[in-house]
């Protein structure tokens, strides 16, 4: 019996995705689906709390996530084409609808305060991530500084070198899953990367600074 | 060939083809600016590579996969049940379109016109018409028919025996009146 037990836990690695779905969906095979989640979920739930920074936001969209992912399936997966990339699309939806609402949330609020303000409030507004990673970093917390400074790319930017690093996913995919041409999605990338160099350098003098005061 | 800001990420991002690659290095050979740009690119993309793997709370992972096999077993049921009950309506209307084939067969195969009551009244019928017929050129066959029309048939031969008129001098017939005459006619002069 245990050797049964090993052999189908064994077959279950050995099988693709599309067949780990295609047990899911006809038998609701529970061993299939946890094949599944362990494949994918440290890439998705990385990327999403990359994305937030935040482990209970994290937590409620990595949920929101695989509900929609069970409840999507039938009507709108096709079995032809890449589970993941089909999982990795819900997740960065429902990632950018948090993320816009919170930085809808927070314009409503500094609306009042700054009535004369002609610029865009997404240009105006840190998200919350960006607030939390730069509290973080002042604390001397353990996030990475690395972590705050992708905090605090635009979204786009983020949303692109995430994509790229968690999921090694191909430009023609990324301007895809984001609605871009690939000029675009390159050209996100390229930003990405000078605004990172910029942060680094930032960083690099502050702490220069610091050492010389002492 | 002109270098756009683009390309320095697809070569980065190995996204170029072989010999787009070889032709961009040997870009980077003779351009120093572009050399120094992309080695840039690459150190701070580099650091990128660092970004931390999070795992997902195990209570989360349980929570996740318990939700969707219990929502999966729900859409199975309701599935099924749907099945179920389209099979059942396909039996059932096959019964009906049965029955209805089977009524209407059995229906088709009674005739009603040939039922014992409407046949005798047909011969009843019958013999009331009486067709026209031409008595001078029918042939009757006197077995077939009832003694007394059998006797009036017999009469009627007779009379018309009686108009036969004896030709005497055939020469003063004409040439297409000659021959054996059979009819009860009068032949006029």
């Amino acid at each position: 019996m245990e050797l049964l037990k090993r052999t189908t836990k064994a077959s279950y690695k050995d099988l693709r995705d599309r067949d780990l779905v295609r047990y899911f969906r006809r038998k609701a095979d529970e061993a299939a689906f946890n094949e599944l989640m362990n494949r994918h979920q440290v890439k998705i739930y990385s990327y999403i709390y990359s994305m937030v920074n935040n482990p209970e936001t994290a937590n409620d969209i990595f949920q929101e996530t695989f509900t929609k992912v069970v409840t999507k399936m039938d009507d709108t997966y096709n079995e032809q084409g890449k589970w993941i990339a089909w999982v990795m699309r819900i997740a960065h939806n429902a990632t950018i609808d948090h993320i816009r609402k919170q930085k809808r949330y927070i314009d409503v609020n500094s609306w009042y305060d700054d009535e004369d303000s002609r610029s865009d409030y997404f240009d105006r507004m840190m998200d919350e991530s960006w607030v939390d990673a730069d509290e973080q970093l002042v604390e001397g917390e353990t996030k990475s500084s690395l972590m705050a400074h992708i905090a605090k790319l635009p979204e786009e930017q983020r949303t692109v070198v995430l994509l790229r690093h968690y999921y090694e996913m191909p430009f023609k995919e990324i301007a895809e899953l984001t609605n871009v041409s690939i000029n675009t999605a390159l050209g996100r990338m390229r930003y990405a990367l000078i605004n990172l160099r910029k942060h680094f350098e930032e960083e690099r003098q502050h702490e220069f600074k610091h050492a010389n005061k002492r | 060939m002109q270098t756009n800001d683009e390309d320095c990420i697809r070569y980065l991002m190995r996204e170029m083809d072989p010999s787009e690659e070889i032709e961009f290095e040997r870009k980077m050979m003779s351009n120093e600016n572009l050399l120094i740009e992309v080695e840039s690119l690459r150190s701070t993309y580099n650091k990128t590579k660092t970004l931390p793997i999070k795992q997902a709370p195990k209570y989360l992972l349980d929570r996740v996969k318990e939700q969707a096999v219990l929502e999966q077993k729900k859409k199975l049921k309701k599935s099924n049940k749907v099945i179920d009950w389209l099979g059942k309506s396909v039996a059932v209307a096959a019964t009906i379109l049965l029955l209805v084939s089977l009524g209407m067969y059995f229906s088709a195969l009674e005739p009603s016109s040939t039922t014992p009551k409407n046949l005798t009244s047909q011969i009843n019928n019958a013999s009331t018409i009486q067709p026209w017929v031409d008595r001078n050129e029918i042939i009757k066959v006197s077995d077939r028919i009832d003694a007394l029309k059998a006797q009036n048939i017999g009469e009627e031969y007779e009379k018309s025996y009686e108009k036969l008129i004896p030709v005497n001098s055939p020469s003063q017939l004409s040439k297409q009146r000659q021959g054996v005459l059979l009819t009860s006619s009068p032949v006029s002069e």
